[in-house]
């Protein structure tokens, strides 16, 4: 990891006075609005405390934020004006748990590389001086025939509102939209069919879900939501009818892919096709669907067939087929008509009327940027120059207009082309408004003045037209009318609970026309050449915008479990093909070698990663990394975009790939993805499991009474709480967003790829994937979370010579991080091998890396450790000794069941994890370990662990069943 | 010279072959290294090795001073060299000990030539081996918390750890190995003494040797001192290697936590310890002219003593593999195939070689008597036993959960500590040889023909006299 | 030898075992008490020769020994119970088991020191001047020689009368130490 330190000496660093002004401001009244100028109005320094106001008492605040037009409420844990950590909003209806992106966000406002200054011409200028230029900004305009605005996904009812007025000032402006995580392609699939401004969703609840490319869990859409329902879908107790079954067909392995009953690898040219083939057996079955062309062998698969049949033996209304943005519109528009015939209109897919309607693609743009008609481009908040398909030249045209503008929160590739570049305030530091796609608006109001002299979107709309309004404002302008009296009252309650409960985005029903579609659904003759590439959103960075955080970057990808890179995943057999050997069957796993990724004349060096479940013939290349300016951490892997067209941006035939002789080392976090017939993660069928409930103690390696007694009596644990956590691998998706939020909670440092190249990552909660790499094509996937399991007779307390860590009362294994002498020998002794060691003072490299921003983002409860010191998971100690004081100062002590929520509880978007007190018999951990599916891993060794596993379900369709 | 063979009381095996003619003879013999002027090969020598451990000295330092990450150390395998050199010094630290106290409470009067040499040997061993898990830890400025001093937290050290154990064995081996090597030099120190003619040297031998005056008086205490030392220093050698042992044998690893390993580890030790003497002997003998004090026999016996430990090692090695598979446990199963068969099969196989197959060649006379081929077969030894050590930490790559298994590659930092404690090692003997009898002068007089009260020249009327060296009884 | 400095002792130099065996059985059947053998290894049977018993020493290091594994025992026990007690992996506080290794350790080390100690204790050492270390003729005494030593505080001394009794013996070179 590079370890410069970033110049404290810039004029806009935050140095402690803005910040201490800032948080006196944010504490003053949350009416501190985002301006240009740094807030004269309202300092409240802490000389004179607000008396609502404890110091070291964290304060949560609700708001909202979207990513790609998924909008989530969250709640933000400020301490003592700081934001330190980010979670879901259980009041918002599109929220269950976090992302990882949220989680991560609050790191990301105090990245020490956002843009502090407005830029002109690549010379910093003081905020008057933009303000200057704002303010002269419509003269220059004048009818806004020459002026493009592009925009990012950004569902808000005051935007719209700011839009209409920029068109009422500039009749001849030209709006575009353009978002690395937006869905173009689905939109233009629904106007195919004649669904115009309108937003749809699906929130998992179907029983059988067909995926066609298509990730709902992991990169694509409202996934928390989605997820939380899905995880529900498969709860064991539901009848079998009702239990949801998920058929996925991908090239690459997505992580919707990973959960799949049922998956098929194809090539992303051929998904349209099945496609095609189900629609042509659901006719064959009866629904009313236009005849489609489709090549034969699609329409003989065996899945295909099962999957029709499945979706035509439930209740009308109750499936759902989705289809991913990677696909082309017409395979989009299809995906609409199969659902509208299967009745899933307004059911599990539901739409809601909104989003401003004549918005152009950024293709549209292009063509006028090449005529020259343009003359003032505005870009907000989103990044063509580094996202938008090679072929589209951008960059070139870019600078060829006379007058650029770029709002963002970098000055990052797009904005070092712009003439002008206006830092962006950070949801955090803003006010606004979003709508989520169900139709449910939420306040977005800020944490924290912004650090830097910066605008929000609203706020640099405003400016376009000339007025200087305040977000809040702005916001509240919105919503003055939509009701009548006692706004400030609503108001108060809409901040408290995050939810606007008025001017919900009216849902309708849509009619589709599927004349014309046969015409666009042709079956195109021409089969790809050689090898085909898919471009895929990454799990971590999504399209890049994420690049420069180190935990998303030091986040394992859920597959192939690399960190701070992007890699050619192939399938084994494809590696041979291409001539490489196949890493997965190396002792050093990471240890691969550089290929040329060429096509249509633009090559791409990267390292190849052999990964089972990929499509034959497809090489994989996930977006979003190489940023050249997207700061130092955005800077690792590799960017691929040179190899996109705007024709079909994510699929690519008639690649080369030729190996070279240069090697290369990839930070896998998990070298080994065989489980070696190791009762680690237990599963049965659905069926199975009514059959034999009890199937988890058929995998015991031991017989219970060997396993049982001990040589000596145990202590008894006496006190009033005794923790337990269960985690569910039926629900668990294997998303990351606990690790995630166990970095922000505990003050996990990075380590950076060096260290995590050597296996010295420091997350408390690792997420481990199994799969048996025999297979090329096919490939089951299992997931388990594994952090310290609490052992009552811990092996790593017995061999610790100076007592660092022992046992509590309560059942924790707990760890003195102070009296640690760091000889180790507690991790050699841990079989689950979930302590981590400080090799470096790895705390004071981040604050290296990060500046002061690192420090304002840790978690004040938590212990920073030391180097040379041993570190690992203990339930959230803090929060659980928050509460105990809770309980002794205002009750008799006791703490209430489900009142200490872990990090990761609370992240999990599947619900899968399981909290509480086994002294309460009531308490919903009890009932968890109850349950039959309820095991111990590595149970042979009696180490009686306080984290038990629920064993993993799945649905498979009998018509499939193997053999 | 034939008539001078002075032969073991107990069987008539040969002593000391073409001893020197008399008393004064061994002394001279003795003392002449330190007399001479210094050669250059000494010279050499000494400074190699001193900057082989500055080497070590100034990774020692960056480790401080950066963290145990600049090793290759990760997790799962949070232990690395720092402790294969450790248990490797450890164990060849040994043979010093043994050869002194075990041998001489059998009267095995052969060992009268080398038991200095490998006390000090020992000792310096015991340092290096010291030095490792003193650095290795992570916070090294709060080692002392290990030992129970009372201190204003309350906090008191964790009496169960095998590591808290291993802190008192290994400290308290090196304290009683000192004792035991300073007891026996009291008396040569008075020789140097009396010869030297420098002011200094008198004054530093004088120093040490305590005004010793070689009465009677006090011959008597302090061979009854000498004695209990080495009844002591028995059971102790044997229980140090073993607590070594627990560090491994008491976690739950497959592959470490078996019962074999105290009496596996022990003879390890002793057979690594005398391939480290075999080493220093044979060449020290040649340089210093000790060919006549340390003779084939005493070359052939120590072999022998390799020959046996080695098999014994062989034997363990076997008999890990039986039990893993008798025992019926998956995860040790897999821990041993893994071992033979894993990523580091290269390691185990060099281990074998060099620890049983070629140890097989004692069998041969000759080869036990071929100076050339016993040096180079003790190198093996020493590489072997580095290799077995090295096999059991390795072990922590794969142990139950797949998902944490990871691979180690060494660094130059490794490299550095292990390189350098070998600087260290031969450092400080280069000084025991230049400065100090190497040769246990009191005893080996004790043990010529011409010692024994009773002696007469005529060889069959020795014979006849009763074999107990206290032969005060017949006057 | 100048007479004029205060006599030390009178020594008698012999150069082999016999001799010096024999002439040792001779002035201990003499009524001398303070005369010593110096040897320049330990003589097995000379101290009977000389009419001495075994040394007390094992007692002592005996006795050291047991109080070094009391204590040890003692201390773990103490602090795993009452000083320090922590659950460690479900054990009891008092586990015997556990201590037993440190035990055995600290035995060994009281016993050793204390039988080092003990022996410089009972043998008056160190006494770094010691009149017959002056002598060149005792020098020879740590490398081949024999002496028998008789002090002059001994009553029976004669400068004299002894030097001849030490010829008598057999001495090959007779002469007085001074102080």
């Amino acid at each position: 990891m590079t370890r410069e330190t970033i110049s404290a000496a810039g004029p806009h660093n935050p140095g402690r006075r803005n910040f201490l002004s800032a948080v006196g401001a944010t504490v003053a009244s949350l009416q501190t609005a985002a301006c240009i100028r740094k807030p004269y109005e309202k300092i409240l320094p802490y000389a004179e405390r607000p008396e609502d106001l404890v110091p070291g008492e964290a304060r949560h605040y609700a708001t909202v934020w979207n990513v790609g037009g998924a909008v989530q409420g969250l709640l933000v844990r400020s301490t003592d004006g700081r934001p330190t950590k980010v979670d879901g909003n259980p009041n918002h209806p599109m929220t269950g748990g976090s992302t990882i992106w949220a989680q991560a966000s609050v790191l990301s406002l105090y990245d020490p590389e956002r843009s502090k200054e407005p830029v002109r011409e690549g010379e910093g200028v003081s905020p008057d001086e933009a303000v200057g230029f704002l303010k002269k900004l419509p003269d220059e305009i004048g009818d806004g025939s020459g002026l493009a605005v592009v925009v990012p996904e950004l569902p808000s009812p005051t935007a719209d509102r700011l839009w209409e007025d920029i068109r009422a000032k500039y009749p001849k402006a030209e709006l575009y939209r353009f978002d690395g995580a937006g869905t173009d392609h689905a939109r233009a699939g629904a106007a195919m069919v004649g669904i115009e401004g309108a937003a749809w969703t699906t929130d998992g609840t179907p029983t059988v879900i067909a995926a066609f490319d298509a990730d709902p869990i992991g990169t694509e859409g409202d996934t928390t939501a989605f997820t939380k329902a899905f995880a529900a879908g498969r709860d064991p107790n539901r009848k079998p009818a009702e239990a949801n079954r998920l058929y996925v067909v991908e090239p690459h392995v997505s992580i919707t892919g990973s959960n799949a009953d049922h998956r098929m690898a194809v090539k992303g040219s051929e998904v349209g096709d099945f496609l095609a083939a189900l629609a042509h057996h659901l006719k064959k079955g009866g629904l009313n669907v236009p005849t489609l062309d489709a090549p034969k062998d699609k329409l003989d698969s065996k899945f295909v067939k099962a999957l029709a049949k499945d979706l035509l033996s439930r209740k009308r209304g109750s499936t759902i087929v989705m289809v991913g943005e990677r696909q082309p519109a017409h395979v989009h528009a299809l995906g609409f008509v199969l659902n509208e015939a299967l009745g899933n209109f307004g059911k599990t897919l539901r739409f809601t009327k909104q989003g401003p309607t004549e918005v152009g693609a950024l293709s549209d743009l292009v063509r006028r940027m090449n005529d020259g008609s343009v003359k003032q481009l505005v870009v907000m908040g989103s990044n063509p120059v580094y996202e938008a398909p090679a072929d589209l030249n951008f960059g070139e045209l870019f600078q060829k207009v006379p007058l650029t503008i770029h709002l963002g929160l970098y000055r990052d590739e797009t904005g070092r082309l712009a003439t002008w570049h206006i830092p962006q305030s950070h949801y955090l530091e803003s006010w606004g408004d979003l709508r989520a796609r169900e139709g449910t608006t939420a306040i977005q109001q800020p944490l924290v003045a912004p650090l830097y002299p910066s605008l929000s979107p609203i706020e640099f709309m405003a400016r376009l037209t000339g007025a200087e309004s305040k977000g809040y404002d702005l916001v509240r302008a919105t919503h003055q009318g939509a009701i009548s009296g006692g706004f400030d009252k609503r108001w108060q309650r809409w901040l408290h609970d995050g939810v606007v409960d008025v001017g919900q985005a009216p849902s309708f029903v849509p009619s589709v026309k599927t004349d014309g579609l046969a015409a666009a659904y042709k079956f195109r003759a021409e089969r790809a050449q050689g090898l085909e590439l898919a471009f895929v959103r990454d799990n971590a960075v999504l399209d890049g915008r994420f690049g420069n955080s180190p935990w998303l970057q030091e986040l394992p990808d859920p597959i192939t479990k690399i960190a701070w890179d992007n890699a050619a995943v192939v399938s084994p057999n494809t590696a041979e093909k291409i001539g490489v050997p196949n890493n997965l069957e190396q002792s050093s796993v990471r240890d691969t070698v550089m290929v040329d990724v060429s096509v249509g004349g633009e090559t791409v060096r990267l390292p190849v990663w052999v990964q089972p479940g990929t499509a034959e013939d497809v090489v994989v290349l996930s977006l979003g990394y190489g940023r050249k300016h997207g700061g130092k951490f955005a800077k690792s892997g590799f960017d691929v975009n040179s190899l996109r067209t705007a024709e079909s941006p994510y699929i690519r035939s008639g690649a080369k790939v030729t190996p070279t002789r240069k090697g290369y080392a990839v930070a896998c976090m998990q070298p080994e993805a065989s489980m070696h017939d190791r009762p680690i993660v237990r599963d049965a069928t659905r069926g199975d499991f009514t059959d034999e409930p009890n199937f988890v103690e058929k995998f015991e390696v031991m017989d219970e009474d060997h396993v049982a007694s001990l040589l000596w009596d145990e202590p008894e644990y006496t006190a009033e709480h005794q923790w337990a956590l269960t985690i569910d691998l039926n629900s668990c998706v294997g998303c990351g967003s606990c690790t995630v939020a166990c970095q922000a909670e505990n003050n996990i440092p990075w380590v950076g790829k060096e260290d995590a190249l050597k296996g010295r990552e420091m997350h408390w909660i690792r997420i481990d994937r199994y799969f048996e790499p025999k297979h090329s094509d096919q490939v089951e996937v299992r997931y388990q979370p594994m952090a310290c399991v609490q052992c009552e007779t811990a092996p790593c307390e017995n061999v610790c010579p100076v007592g660092a860590t022992v046992h509590g009362p309560e059942g924790l294994n707990n760890m003195a991080y102070n009296r640690c002498i760091g000889t180790r020998y507690c991790s050699n002794n841990c079989p689950y091998k979930v302590r981590r060691f400080n090799f470096f003072h790895y705390t004071v490299r981040n604050d290296a890396d990060y500046g002061m921003g690192i420090a304002m983002q840790r978690n004040p409860d938590v212990t920073v450790r030391y180097r040379g010191v041993m570190e690992k998971c203990t339930y959230c100690v803090q929060r659980i000794n928050k509460a105990r004081i809770h309980a002794k100062v205002n009750g008799d002590g006791i703490i209430p069941d489900g009142t200490v929520k872990t990090a990761c509880q609370e992240a999990c978007p599947a619900d899968c994890i399981t909290f509480g007190n086994i002294r309460d018999p009531d308490s919903k951990v009890s009932h968890t370990r109850e349950d039959p599916r309820n095991y111990a891993v590595l149970s042979e060794l009696n180490l009686r662990p306080r984290t038990t596993y629920l064993a993993k379900l799945t649905n498979p369709n009998p018509d499939l069943a193997e053999g | 010279m034939d008539m001078r063979v002075s032969r073991d009381p107990v069987d008539r095996r040969p002593l000391l072959v073409n001893p020197p003619t008399d008393y004064n003879g061994v002394t001279e013999a003795v003392a002449a290294p330190i007399e001479w002027k210094t050669p250059m090969g000494w010279w050499i020598f000494f400074l190699v090795s001193a900057v082989f451990a500055a080497m070590y000295a100034g990774s020692t330092a960056y480790l401080i001073w950066e963290g145990t990450g600049i090793w290759g150390l990760n997790v799962p395998v949070a232990w690395g060299w720092a402790i294969v050199n450790f248990v490797f010094w450890v164990g060849i630290g040994h043979a010093g000990t043994l050869i002194s106290a075990v041998l001489f409470l059998f009267r095995q009067k052969w060992r009268t030539s080398i038991n200095r040499f490998s006390e000090a040997m020992t000792i310096f061993a015991v340092v290096c081996a010291l030095s490792f898990p003193t650095i290795h830890v992570g916070r090294i400025w709060l080692l002392y918390w290990v030992f129970p001093v009372p201190n204003q937290m309350g906090a008191w050290p964790q009496f169960r750890s095998p590591l808290l154990w291993d802190v008192f064995a290994v400290s308290i081996y090196g304290t009683v190995s000192v004792l035991f090597w300073y007891t026996g030099l009291v008396p040569d120190l008075a020789t140097m003494r009396d010869r030297v003619k420098s002011k200094v040297a008198k004054f530093a031998y004088g120093i040490f040797a305590l005004g010793w005056t070689g009465s009677t008086r006090h011959w008597r205490h302090y061979e009854t001192a000498y004695m209990l030392l080495a009844g002591l220093a028995t059971p102790l050698v044997l229980s140090v290697h073993s607590v070594v042992s627990f560090d491994f044998a008491v976690s739950q690893l497959p592959g470490w936590h078996t019962t074999i390993f105290p009496p596996y580890f022990v003879a390890g030790a002793i057979f690594s310890g005398f391939g480290m003497v075999l080493t220093l002997m044979l060449v020290s003998r040649v340089i210093f002219k000790l060919e006549h004090i340390v003779t084939m026999h005493h070359l052939d016996n120590m072999a022998k003593v390799v020959l046996l430990t080695g098999m014994i090692v062989g034997y363990a090695y076997g008999m890990e593999f039986f039990i893993a598979w008798y025992g019926g446990n998956e995860y040790e199963m897999f821990a041993f195939i893994n071992r033979a068969f894993g990523p580091y099969w290269w390691a185990y196989w060099s281990m074998v070689s060099c620890n049983v197959l070629i140890p097989q060649v004692l069998w041969f006379k000759t080869i036990r008597h071929n100076v050339a081929a016993l040096f180079v077969l003790s190198i093996f030894v020493n590489i072997g036993m580095w290799f077995e050590r090295y096999v059991i930490v390795i072990t922590l790559s794969r142990d139950f959960l797949p998902s944490s298994w990871d691979m180690f590659y060494p660094t130059v930092w490794d490299w550095a500590a292990l390189l350098g404690s070998f600087g260290l090692f031969f450092t400080l003997f280069s000084l025991f040889v230049r400065f100090l009898p190497m040769v246990a002068m009191a005893e080996v007089k004790s043990v010529m023909p011409e010692s024994d009260p009773h002696h007469e020249p005529d060889e069959t009327e020795a014979a006849k006299q009763p074999a107990t060296a206290t032969a005060g009884g017949a006057s | 030898m100048s007479s004029s400095n205060k006599v030390f002792a009178a020594i008698g130099e012999f150069s082999t075992v016999k001799e010096i065996w024999h002439a040792c059985e001779k002035v201990r059947d003499s009524e001398f008490t303070k005369w010593d053998a110096h040897t320049p290894f330990p003589v097995h049977g000379l101290e009977h020769a000389m009419g001495m018993g075994r040394s007390r020493l094992p007692f002592f290091v005996f006795a050291m020994g047991i109080t070094g594994a009391a204590g040890a025992f003692a201390l773990q026990s103490w602090i795993s119970t009452t000083a320090y007690p922590i659950i460690i992996a479900a054990k009891p506080y008092f586990s015997w088991q556990a201590f037993i290794p440190v035990t055995f350790e600290v035995m060994v080390l009281f016993s050793a020191g204390s039988a080092v100690l003990g022996m410089l204790f009972l043998n008056r050492l160190p006494r770094w001047w010691n009149p017959l270390l002056e002598s060149e003729t005792f020098k020879q005494v740590t490398n081949n020689k024999f002496i028998i030593s008789i002090e002059a505080s001994d009553p029976k001394f004669d400068p004299d009368e002894t030097q001849e009794f030490l010829r008598s013996l057999g001495a090959s070179k007779v002469e007085l130490v001074e102080e």
